[in-house]
C-alpha cells in the first residue's frame, strides 16, 4: 500500500494506491469519498448536514434534559404544590420538541382555564416558515385526575402554555377546561417546534 | 472521598419577538474534585410577565434589559389575543 500527499492548486489530496481518499481544500475544509467511522464521541458545533448542503438539511442540535411542570388557572394562577414525583423530560432534535410530563401536586386559589407552564424552550410562533402549524401543536395526554371533564388533547398555546381541551366529535371542536381546585394528577407526552 | 452535587446556569437564549428568556442549568457530581458520570441539563422559559424574584441576580438583570416596558406591553397585547382565538 502506498500513501501519498499531492499538493493541488487550492489545496491538496491524500492518495492510497493512486486513489484519492481525503481532499483538503484552500480553506482547510476536509472532504472523503469515503465512509468515516468514528467509535468514540464526535463533536460537531456547528451542525451536520444530512441527506444534501442546504439549509434544511443541517441538523444543528440535540439535547436531553428536565422540566417542571407548573398547574395553574388563566385568570387567578393560584398556589401550586407539586410532589415529589411531579416533573418532566424533553428530548430535543433541531427544532423538534419532544416532552414527557408527570404533574403531580395540588391546586388551591386558582380560577380560569386549566393551564400548564414551564415548557423547556419557548414555542415556535405561529406563521411563516415555521407554518402555521405550530399554532395547532398538540399533546397526547393520558389523563388528567383532578379537573371535572374528560378533556384530551392538550394545545400548545404560541404564549407557552398549555391548556386542555375536549374533543367532542367530528362536528365540533370541543372547548377549554376550567380548573378544579384539589389534587391535580396529569400524565401527557408530545412534541411541538421551536424557531 | 467527598461526593459534591453542583449546579449553575451555563446558557440563557434571548428568543423570538417577545424576548423570551430560555435557561438552562446544568447538575453534575464531583467527587475529590473530579467529575463523576455524565451532566446533565434543566430548562425553563422566562416570559415577559413572569415573576422573576426567585432567578439569580444574573438572570434577573438580564430580564430587566430584555423584558423593557414596550416589550412587555406588546406581550400583553399578543396575549390578550391570544385569549380572543382560543374557544372558551
Amino acid at each position: 500500500m502506498t500513501i501519498s500527499i499531492k499538493p493541488t492548486a487550492s489545496g491538496s489530496t491524500i492518495e492510497q494506491d493512486g486513489s484519492t481518499i481525503l481532499t483538503v481544500d484552500g480553506s482547510g475544509n476536509i472532504s472523503t469519498p469515503n465512509t468515516f467511522t468514528s467509535t468514540g464521541a464526535m463533536t460537531g458545533t456547528g451542525g451536520i448536514y444530512l441527506g444534501g448542503t442546504a439549509a434544511a438539511n443541517l441538523l444543528d442540535d440535540y439535547e436531553e434534559g428536565t422540566w417542571t411542570p407548573v398547574i395553574y388557572g388563566q385568570t387567578t394562577a393560584g398556589t401550586w404544590t407539586p410532589s415529589g414525583s411531579n416533573g418532566g423530560f424533553y428530548i430535543k432534535v433541531g427544532r423538534l420538541v419532544y416532552l414527557y410530563g408527570n404533574c403531580v401536586g395540588t391546586i388551591a386559589g386558582a380560577a380560569g382555564r386549566a393551564q400548564i407552564n414551564g415548557l423547556p424552550f419557548a414555542r415556535a410562533g405561529g406563521g411563516g416558515a415555521n407554518g402555521n402549524n405550530a399554532t395547532y401543536s398538540s399533546i397526547c395526554q393520558g389523563y388528567w385526575a383532578g379537573i371535572t371533564v374528560n378533556a384530551s388533547p392538550f394545545l400548545v398555546n404560541p404564549a407557552n402554555f398549555l391548556y386542555a381541551h375536549t374533543r367532542t366529535n367530528t362536528t365540533s371542536s370541543g372547548g377549554t377546561v376550567s380548573i378544579t381546585n384539589g389534587a391535580q394528577n396529569v400524565h401527557f407526552a408530545g412534541s411541538y417546534f421551536t424557531d | 472521598m467527598a461526593l459534591l452535587k453542583k449546579t449553575k446556569l451555563d446558557k440563557t437564549e434571548i428568543v423570538g419577538e417577545f424576548k423570551y428568556v430560555q435557561c438552562r442549568h446544568v447538575t453534575w457530581i464531583e467527587e475529590d474534585g473530579v467529575l463523576v458520570g455524565g451532566k446533565t441539563y434543566h430548562r425553563h422559559v422566562i416570559l415577559p410577565n413572569d415573576d422573576v424574584s426567585n432567578e439569580s441576580a444574573e438572570t434577573q438583570a438580564i430580564v430587566a434589559t430584555v423584558h423593557t416596558p414596550e416589550v412587555k406591553e406588546k406581550y400583553a397585547t399578543f396575549l390578550a389575543e391570544q385569549e380572543s382565538a382560543i374557544s372558551e
